[in-house]
């Protein structure tokens, strides 16, 4: 119980009924935590003038979740914060575009996650998931647009996801070894 | 060990396949990453040996508001004859640019307006109704807003 109340986590001792509760707040609070960084990316001024080629912040919150808490959790935090995301910016094209890529690259990485840390480490799930996103938020947008010729700017997405998803990914390993998985005995 | 027996007898379902976040690099993210760039630069490349980076431009011609001729902008053409109100237009597509070589219309400003390239750009020649626009031939917008 010590272990508990320093990590702030899930302990087993607890009753299986209050596991629920458990995920539930903390679904809740990683999705305000992406709604927030969302909103923090958001005052950055662009570093590279391509449309798309952001940072992706708010990304980090579904990965915390996918290490802490599980696949079936990441995605409701993405989807959450997607909606709730998209209701603050108020653009429905937004919305389209971050909840069909979002899903599309949680999905990925969820996959990926489950491959075991051998395969890919976090590093790699979050590059992984990063280039997804991209990927299938330019096909949507050629699709919304009706524009085939976004096609020429799908090899520079490509490679814009790189450096963000390290990013991200660098990030999340960080930020879930001090956070701990929530497990009794923490994570380090 | 230890911290993989407690992780186990947590009883914590699916997420409990994997302790931890584990090393920050492994060899498999290496061989992604590479994938990735080595897909890009296909992709970069097979696009400059096609034709040009940029959407696909045509050239679209029309006497009297019907459209009479549509060339690629990137094939030189030769001399084109079109015929218009007043009498015979000719116009030649070069080096990815189009001009009105020589028109049936008194001042000659179609023929002044030089070479155009870009989407959007026209050629005019009121007197014989005729018109050179160079268009995108995806049919999409000559501009993207956000």
């Amino acid at each position: 119980m010590l272990s508990t109340s320093k990590r702030a986590g899930w302990d087993a001792s607890f009753p299986a009924a209050d596991r629920r509760a458990y995920v539930v707040s903390r679904i809740g609070l990683l999705v305000a935590l992406g709604l927030v960084l969302q909103i923090v990316e958001g005052t950055i001024p662009p570093i590279l003038p391509l449309p798309g080629a952001r940072l992706g912040l708010a990304n980090l919150a579904t990965v915390i979740a996918l290490v802490t808490l599980g696949p079936w959790e990441a995605l409701a935090v993405n989807v959450l914060r997607c909606l709730l995301g998209g209701l603050l910016r108020g653009s429905f094209i937004g919305l389209t575009l971050s909840l069909t890529a979002g899903t599309a690259a949680t999905l990925v990485m969820a996959a990926l996650y489950g491959l075991g840390p051998r395969a890919l480490s976090l590093t790699g799930v979050s590059i992984a998931g990063a280039v997804t996103h991209n990927a299938v938020q330019l096909a949507v947008a050629m699709w919304l647009v009706g524009f085939p010729g976004l096609k020429h700017y799908l090899p520079y997405l490509l490679l814009v996801a790189l450096p963000t998803g390290f990013f991200i990914g660098i990030a999340a390993r960080r930020l879930t070894l001090s956070l701990g998985r929530g497990i009794p005995g923490g994570a380090d | 060990m230890e911290e993989e027996r407690k992780a186990g007898a947590g009883g914590r379902g699916r997420a409990d396949r994997r302790s931890m976040p584990g090393r920050w690099w492994v060899p498999g993210d290496v061989v992604l990453v590479l994938a990735v760039v080595a897909l890009s630069v296909f992709l970069i490349s097979r696009g400059v040996a096609g034709a040009g980076a940029g959407p696909h431009l045509e050239v679209r011609v029309t006497a009297g508001g019907e459209e009479v001729l549509t060339r690629p902008l990137h094939e030189d053409s030769g001399e084109l004859k079109v015929t218009g109100f007043a009498g015979t237009s000719y116009l030649e597509i070069s080096g990815g640019r189009v001009r009105m070589v020589d028109s049936a219309c008194p001042d000659k400003l179609c023929v002044k307006s030089g070479w155009v390239s870009s989407p959007g750009e026209s050629i005019v020649c009121l007197p014989n109704r005729v018109v050179i626009e160079v268009v995108s031939g995806d049919g999409g917008p000559d501009v993207v807003n956000q």
